[in-house]
């Protein structure tokens, strides 16, 4: 297995009938400020634990989250067995910790680790699947669940999420979030419930699959001091929030996508960024076809991906061929050498950034 | 006066120091010897010293006095001898109390500052300069104190001793609470008054840039529900001021220009500054659009940074695997299943290790959960016990009620009991108390008795009409029996049974002899109660009063008689 990192670790995070929330197991190691960050996106804290499993990131460790409520366990079936050593406890969050993007992976590993651990209470066991998922990439606990890990294809999990339901989602809209994420914005997603904003969140890079970069996503982060101060370290991001707040720090975020209300908002500071041109006009006239009901032949996720991809391809030819000498020599794409062609207001700006995210000033 | 305490004068002089002609070492006091080492220093070096003043602060100087209380026994004197508590040979060593120059606030030190604060500093009433609001102020100062002392106890009693934190760190929370509010606050306001001033501005052209002015005018803006905040419209005023003063100047220097000619100038000039200013906000505009894109693209390199960090540990790590599995590849079959073999040894011992701290993790957090629950019992208990506190303070205020009530009848009680007659003799009357007491309990006895002799009697009585009774009956039955044979038993019959009859009569004559007894006693008491009551009105001096009276007015009629007939006469003549 390639994917297999020193930083990788299994914690077992408890809330007791105390009210205290304790890491008492944890394999090998975790760093405090991680530890930190996993309480706070847990819910274990302050009893909003609003989705059984969440996955987010931070630093540059992905975190899948798997929280299991005893009594609610109990409610559903009352024969079940609590072992002793979790006879105090009311909420468990198993946690794991990898450097690779793939929620359905460590989803369904954390789901079959949290079912042993319900059942056995001993956290040994946990470190005997890790071990043979690493060793062997699969293992079998019977009814508590199968572990195969080559049926865990990082393209599924790309594919996760239809792009469509996000057009569909938010119809002419959509144009400004092909526009931030090609021009790598800042983007903040609010909704006030976390799986729904999990699964809209993730579909966001397939706007620019043909970067197929997904470590750009922070799908979900509390308004921790710790947690925005990583957030605005990285730069650029697609961040998911749960806490309406956000919607107040502007300075966060160039775009803000609030799921309840279904609208799009773009920072004052950045509407010169969004300025919308023929370019523009003709992604979202791709972008609203593919979700026209009324064709014949619907086109596919994939087929909508594949157009977008061979648009921008095409763009990225046009502006090689805008390049032109630089003062050092370098053949580059330049603002001023844009503004003299006289292009339709805005196609200047977004050219020239374009260039700029998709490297061709940088060779 | 030694030749060596002239020599040290002599320097101390030549030092610069003013000191008493006639003045000798012995002296010297703390005063005059701190002056002297400032100068000394000064000489040494004058940078260093330069900000000594010839006193030092209070607190410095209660702290050099307390170092020198303590005795400096030197260092060759047994150690027994050198506790502190060994008065007589530690005393030895011990400076005298020192009076060190010291400046601030020593009222008993510095003479004629007490005086000065007693009789010559106006009393606080009198220094500020309207008196009239003296009072006013005062209270509500102290009015402002109180309340928020009340304010404050009143929130610990209701939450913060309910928390379960110390005073101290109920307050540190409140002040943390408060502070991260107020930042939010600040910082929405931020975000609003960039918006704000955006709006204000038109031209959309400004949105970084902010001043702190921007953002009070923002509040105050947003307050008045005006457009214009405070610190426009004072700007305003100024140079609206200057404006005026400027043209009044012009109109004084130049009275030939014409109305118009004035006008048409004005517009000019502000046609200028207008359009360098438009010029200036545009540029101001562009060089934030600039950096604006500029930040854009420092976040997007940033990113890209992070990334290729990332990417670059990633190839780091991907090369070190490559790079022993080439030196592995030589005799790959061997080395894989060492490998393997070395992968399930470690992995065996990694879940052994796991199953061993097992074993001592457990009882580690069972013990910690116990500790936490004892804990939080014990706050449970504590809660009770403050809920218990509560209702005793409840109970003390009812009680200390209560108390005032009494204390207020006792005092009017203590009111009556002054007032009250103060001749009536307390020990007389017990003794009284105390005799009848022994009387009654001498009559109890008494009547005790009688009863005790009636009873007899009442035995005695019944036992002998009994006897009787039976007597009698024997008598008749004997005669009875002989009647049948004998005339005269018939006889003696008919005659005892008229002598029966009569001893009835008898009976019945005696019990109304006692009953009238019994009533003459009676009567008999009444009437001796009776007439030692009239004895006590002496009824017979009353009797030869009356007499007397009666033979007075006899007397005074006949003297009337005679007076009226000698009147009568008279009026006749």
């Amino acid at each position: 297995m390639s994917d297999i990192s020193l930083d990788d670790s299994i914690c077992i995070f408890e809330k007791d009938t105390n009210n205290d929330v304790l890491m008492t197991w944890c394999f090998p190691t975790i760093e405090d400020s991680i530890r930190n960050v996993v309480l706070n996106r847990s819910g274990l804290k302050n009893d909003s634990v609003n989705a059984q499993f969440n996955f987010s990131k931070y630093k540059n460790s992905w975190i899948y989250l798997y929280t299991i409520s005893i009594p609610a366990q109990k409610d559903k079936d009352e024969s079940i067995v609590i072992p002793d050593t979790l006879k105090k406890v009311v909420l468990f969050t198993i946690c794991i910790i990898r450097n690779v993007y793939n929620p359905e992976k460590y989803g369904t590993l954390a789901q079959i680790m949290s079912n042993i651990y319900l059942k056995t209470g001993d956290p040994s066991k946990l470190l005997e699947c890790h071990l043979r998922a690493v060793n062997r990439g699969q293992f079998d606990v019977g009814a508590l669940g199968k572990f195969v890990d080559a049926d865990y294809d990082i393209r599924r999990s790309y594919l996760a999420t239809s792009i469509k339901d996000i057009i569909k989602l938010f119809d002419e809209q959509s144009i400004l979030i092909w526009n931030a994420m090609m021009l790598k914005k800042r983007i903040v997603i609010y909704s006030d419930k976390i799986s729904p904003l999990l699964k809209v969140i993730r579909g966001f890079p397939l706007f620019v699959f043909h970067r197929q970069n997904w470590s750009l996503l922070r799908p979900y982060v509390t308004v921790d001091e710790d947690e925005i101060k990583e957030l605005v370290n990285n730069g650029v991001y697609v961040a998911g929030f749960t806490d309406p707040s956000i919607k107040s720090r502007e300075d966060l975020y160039d775009l803000l996508v609030d799921l309840p209300s279904k609208e799009i908002t773009v920072a004052s500071h950045a509407k010169d960024q969004f300025l919308l041109s023929s370019i523009h006009k003709d992604i979202l006239k791709l972008l609203l076809t593919s979700i026209d009901e009324e064709v014949e032949e619907p086109m596919s996720d994939q087929a909508v991906m594949k157009a977008l991809t061979i648009k921008v391809k095409e763009l990225l030819v046009k502006l090689e061929s805008l390049k032109v000498e630089g003062d050092d020599g370098k053949s580059m794409v330049t603002l001023k050498s844009l503004q003299e062609r006289k292009l339709p207001p805005g196609m200047d700006t977004f050219l020239f950034n374009v260039a700029n995210v998709e490297g061709l000033n940088n060779q | 006066m030694d030749d060596a305490d002239e020599i040290i004068l002599l320097t101390v002089k030549d030092l610069g120091c003013e000191v008493e002609h006639n003045i000798t070492i012995k002296e010297f006091d703390a005063d005059i010897f701190y002056k002297c080492l400032i100068q000394y220093l000064k000489a040494i070096n004058a940078d260093k010293v330069s900000n000594l003043t010839a006193t030092i602060p209070k607190n410095m100087s209660a702290r050099v006095n307390t170092s020198i209380k303590e005795s400096w026994m030197p260092y060759f004197c047994p150690f027994t001898k050198r506790i502190p508590g060994n008065y007589s040979t530690a005393r030895l060593f011990t400076t005298g109390p020192v009076k060190i120059p010291a400046r601030g606030r020593q009222v008993k030190v510095t003479p004629g500052l007490e005086y000065y604060y007693i009789n010559v500093l106006p009393p606080v009433t009198l220094q500020p300069q309207r008196a009239d609001d003296i009072a006013p102020s005062v209270f509500e100062y102290n009015l402002s104190v109180f309340a928020d002392t009340q304010e404050r106890e009143r929130e610990w009693s209701e939450r913060g001793v309910s928390s379960g934190l110390s005073p101290v760190e109920y307050a540190k929370q409140k002040q943390r609470g408060v502070s991260s509010r107020m930042d939010d606050s600040i910082r929405s306001a931020l975000v609003d008054g960039g918006v704000g001033l955006e709006g204000r501005r038109g031209n959309g052209g400004v949105s970084a840039g902010l001043t702190l002015d921007d953002i009070i005018g923002g509040f105050s803006g947003r307050a008045g529900g005006e457009d214009m905040n405070e610190f426009a419209r004072k700007m305003l005023f100024t140079t609206e001021q200057g404006e005026q003063t400027d043209s009044g100047a012009a109109v004084a220097s130049g009275p030939k220009e014409t109305e118009e000619e004035r006008l048409e100038k004005q517009r000019q000039e502000l046609d200028e500054l207008q359009s360098s200013l438009t010029a200036a906000v545009d540029e101001i505009a562009e060089t934030n659009r600039d950096m604006e894109e500029f930040m854009q693209l420092l976040r997007q390199l940033e990113a890209d940074i992070n990334e290729e960090d990332g990417r670059r540990g990633d190839l780091e790590k991907q090369y070190k695997i490559k790079k022993k599995t080439f030196a592995l590849l030589d005799n790959a079959d061997e080395n894989l299943k060492q490998l393997q073999m070395l992968c399930q040894q470690s992995s065996a011992a990694l879940i052994e290790m796991a199953g061993e701290w097992e074993r001592v993790r457990r009882p580690i957090v069972d013990k910690f959960r116990a500790l936490r629950d004892e804990r939080a019992n014990q706050n449970d208990e504590a809660k009770s016990k403050l809920e218990r506190v509560k209702e005793m303070r409840a109970l003390i205020k009812k009680l200390i009620a209560e108390i005032r009530a009494k204390e207020e009848l006792f005092g009017q009680l203590q009111e009556t009991y002054k007032n009250a007659p103060k001749d009536t003799n307390r020990s007389m009357y017990t003794r009284r108390i105390l005799d009848t007491v022994k009387n009654i309990k001498k009559q109890k006895v008494d009547i005790d008795k009688i009863l005790l002799d009636t009873k007899t009697l009442q035995k005695e009585i019944n036992t002998i009409t009994d006897s009787a009774v039976r007597a009698f009956d024997n008598v008749k039955d004997i005669l009875y029996a002989d009647a049948k044979k004998d005339e005269t038993a018939k006889l003696a019959i008919k005659s005892f049974a008229v002598i029966d009859e009569k001893f009835q009569s008898l009976l019945l004559a005696i019990d109304e002899t006692g009953t009238y007894q019994n009533n003459i006693l009676t009567l008999t008491s009444k009437i001796d109660h009776i007439s030692q009551k009239t004895n006590t009105l002496n009824s017979d001096r009353v009797l030869n009063d009356l007499k007397n009276i009666k033979t007075d007015n006899q007397n005074l009629i006949k003297q009337i008689k005679t007076r009226m007939a000698a009147n009568k006469s008279s009026t006749a003549e």
